[in-house]
């Protein structure tokens, strides 16, 4: 008899065995299904930042930052600077001939959430030009800020975060009243999480006279390492260059790394507990199954063939429990809004994560098969065929 | 307690089972701990109000710049021992990678509002008689083989000066200690406060946070709300908190972090439940003749039980303990690898709690499985 032959007899033995002993095979299912559960839907949350970042095409979209400054609130470079950098080769212009460039102005601010704790969140001062190059933003609610006046608009994911931000309302920021005048929305992109008004208001308001960042619409999305080194060759210049999606990707990365690793570590330790489980369902199978398995030795079947079998039924226990765990995840987290660090976005329950969730389940399964398929491999047959 | 040996022989009654059922509790209250033991230590961080120095910056935006003209106002809060003015400083050295933490201080402030002592008096002193003075900890003047009299460039992350450029060179006149507890004085280059000032383009005349020391840590959070009140409705409204309380707001901005660890902690019990009853429950059952045995010789039917739920009491427990305990000695290294504070001392308690309920929930159905064994029946093996 085949090799293939004698494991396919003795899996199909005992797989037609497991309906007596549903107990111990729910043990390894609903140890597998929670680690994975809980572990895809702890990296769902990395996964939605992520896609929060790259929900748009913005591979034309770069943004200049002063050179030192970490982060687009952090250094400032003049309005001569922002001239020059209009000027750069690989920069697009509109029909008119006019740069497509807009200078920012950002300050950290801090307001209620919803749920009453404080969060900051990026006020960002803005122009006409940035909707045309992000021609996915969505204008949904109320007007536009205008320039001089003290209004500003909110996108989507911070409205639904924060407090107080609906159109009409008043929000004081250092002494000056700004009235919420219009909403924004992304499609749920990461562009949502800010409030925004007229730069040069920004400027004023809070005492300052230089821009912090500059983002560019290059003439195409290949033209961006001619537009970098134009700038950072310049030695009239102190810049960093990076593409706008980049630039949010690393902005995040401690986040995106902090929940990476949360979702791993507590993942790891939940996957131990589930091998426990699926030894202790393996070992109870083998257990019972002592004086079958004694019977097929002595009928002639090999104990690699035995080996094997035991754990495939291990792998078939534990694969259902990966796909009940992802099911899980996914009916109850994906697509959950949630707010964390003063941004929101929506959980992500990708294939590449359930993919994880079920090479994760085969080796729980194989770890958990490996030594009960030792032991009915070793199964003494005599003294086996005996026992009662 | 003349029992036990008989409770002791039925948990080893297979030795392969006794030791996962051990392991996989054992496993989930090393989660338990560490995850339960995050949360503790930042209710523990939340609660904290003793504190020597608080820092005060302003409340919409802690990157922006508070006016001087506070200074005067803030001391004169009952509580208030001494008032520090800070700019932050950071920036690089030679390349764009080599970080420097530092501050602008005022040096006759400092020394009142410098809780721990860190920077000895005489350093302080030649700061105040130095304008471009800088005082340097001891790590950093290793770390880039700085030496007293050596003058460093500083190019700023924020500040400009009168020449246009983001350079600032200082004389190294001290090297202090390294405290790295002590953010502020303990592990930052200290430069003089009034040279930046006059020197900078723009922010004259402003700090960006105020160091209050108080004279009675233990009313620390009054005085807190007290300077916040005096400034509440002015254009520089104020936020005062301990520096541990401000890094906390920023761990709180991430979320109901104890809701996430109670949702892992009930798919971790979910399973164990699972696990180790069914694990208990095969045991009973395949001592079915033994239990009978043990009625046939006068055992109570409550005797039964006591003796099954005592057997799944200790395994648990003991499980548990050990769990926890595991928790406790990686606490530190985790801490060190990932930089959270983790207190699994506190939930000691709530973790055997739990054990004691997993046992009776566990072993439960065996054990009223094992009280209305008819004698008779068991050992007939129907």
């Amino acid at each position: 008899m085949g090799f293939l032959r004698q494991i396919w007899i003795v899996t199909l033995l005992g797989l037609e065995s497991l309906p007596q002993r549903v107990g111990a095979a729910l043990v390894t299912v609903i140890g597998v299904a929670c680690a994975v559960a809980v572990m895809i839907s702890l990296l769902a949350v990395a996964q939605g930042v992520i896609q929060s970042i790259y929900k748009h095409d913005n591979s034309d979209l770069a943004i200049v930052l002063p050179g030192g400054a970490a982060a687009e609130y952090l250094g400032s470079f003049t309005r001569a600077d922002a001239a020059t950098i209009s000027e750069a080769p690989g920069v697009k212009r509109d029909p008119s001939g006019k740069p497509m460039v807009q200078p920012f102005a950002t300050v950290i601010v801090e307001l209620q959430k919803k749920d009453g704790s404080t969060a900051n969140l990026f006020f960002r001062g803005s122009g006409p030009m940035e909707r045309r190059l992000k021609p996915y933003l969505q204008y949904v609610n109320g007007h536009i800020y205008r320039a001089g006046v003290h209004e500003l608009i909110v996108g989507r994911a911070a409205q639904r975060t924060f407090k107080g931000l609906d159109v009409g309302d008043r929000v004081m920021l250092r002494g000056t009243q700004w009235t919420v005048v219009g909403t924004y929305a992304a499609n749920g992109g990461i562009d949502e999480n800010a409030i925004a008004a007229d730069v040069d208001t920004v400027l004023s308001a809070f005492g300052r006279t230089t821009y912090q960042s500059m983002e560019v619409a290059l003439t195409s999305p290949e033209d961006f390492n001619k537009f970098k080194d134009a700038l950072t060759t310049n030695p009239q210049l102190k810049v960093q260059v990076k593409r706008l999606s980049d630039y949010y990707y690393d902005q995040l990365k401690p986040l995106i790394s902090l929940f990476d690793f949360v979702g791993y570590f507590v993942g790891s330790v939940m996957a131990i507990g589930a091998v426990f489980g699926a030894l202790t369902t393996m070992y109870s199978i083998v257990d019972a199954r002592v004086r079958e398995i004694a019977t097929l030795r002595a009928l002639g079947f090999g104990g690699g063939a035995v080996v094997l079998s035991i754990m495939i039924e291990s792998l078939v226990l534990a694969i259902p429990g990966a796909l009940l765990g992802a099911a899980i995840a996914a009916l109850l987290f994906n697509n959950e809004a949630i707010s964390t660090s003063g941004i929101s976005f929506s959980l992500a329950v990708t294939p590449g994560l359930v993919e994880t969730g079920i090479l994760w389940a085969l080796a729980i399964g194989l770890i958990g098969g490996f030594m009960p398929a030792i032991r009915a491999a070793r199964v003494p047959v005599a003294t086996a065929l005996r026992a009662t | 307690m003349k029992y036990f040996p008989l409770v002791w022989a039925g948990i080893w009654r297979k030795k392969g089972r006794a030791i996962l059922t051990l392991l996989s509790v054992a496993n989930a209250f090393l989660l338990f701990g560490l995850l339960q033991g995050f949360v503790s230590g930042l209710d523990a961080q939340i609660a904290e109000t003793h504190a020597d120095v608080l820092l005060t910056a302003d409340r919409v935006s802690q990157t922006e710049q508070l006016p001087m003209s506070l200074l005067p106002q803030i001391r004169s809060v009952s509580g208030v021992r001494a008032v520090t003015p800070v700019v932050i400083f950071h920036g690089t050295y030679r390349a764009p990678t080599e970080f420097i933490r530092a501050f602008a201080v005022d040096p006759d402030a400092l020394k009142a509002a410098d809780a721990q002592s860190n920077v000895p008096a005489s350093d302080i002193a030649k700061l105040k008689h130095s304008r471009t003075g800088a005082l340097v900890p001891s790590t950093v003047a290793k770390q880039y083989g700085w030496k007293v009299g050596d003058r460093i460039p500083i190019r700023s992350f924020y500040w400009n000066n009168r020449d246009g450029s983001a350079v600032w060179p200082v004389d190294i006149v001290g090297i202090y200690p390294t405290n790295d507890d002590d953010v502020f004085f303990g592990s930052a280059v200290l430069v003089n406060y009034d040279y930046l000032d006059q020197g900078r383009v723009g922010s004259n005349g402003t700090a960006t946070v105020f160091l209050v020391r108080v004279t009675d840590p233990t009313r620390a959070s009054d005085v807190g709300m007290a300077i916040d009140r005096r400034f509440a409705n002015s254009p520089y409204e104020t936020k005062t908190a301990s520096e541990r309380q401000l890094a906390q707001d920023s761990v709180r901005q991430i979320g109901d972090v104890g809701l996430v660890v109670r949702l892992i902690m009930g798919a971790v019990f979910f399973a164990l439940l699972f696990s180790v009853g069914a694990v208990m429950m095969q045991s009973i059952r395949e001592r079915t003749s033994e239990l009978a045995i043990l009625k046939t010789l006068g055992f109570t039917d409550q005797g039964i039980l006591f003796l099954v739920l005592a057997e799944s009491l200790f395994l648990r427990l003991v499980a548990a303990a050990i769990g926890l305990g595991l928790a406790a000695a990686l606490a530190p290294l985790i801490q060190r690898l990932a930089g959270f504070d983790i207190h699994p001392g506190p939930v000691v308690l709530l973790g055997l709690v739990l054990a004691a309920l997993l046992a009776i929930v566990t072993g439960l159905p065996p054990a009223v499985r094992g009280m209305r064994l008819q004698v008779v029946d068991a050992l007939a093996g129907r």
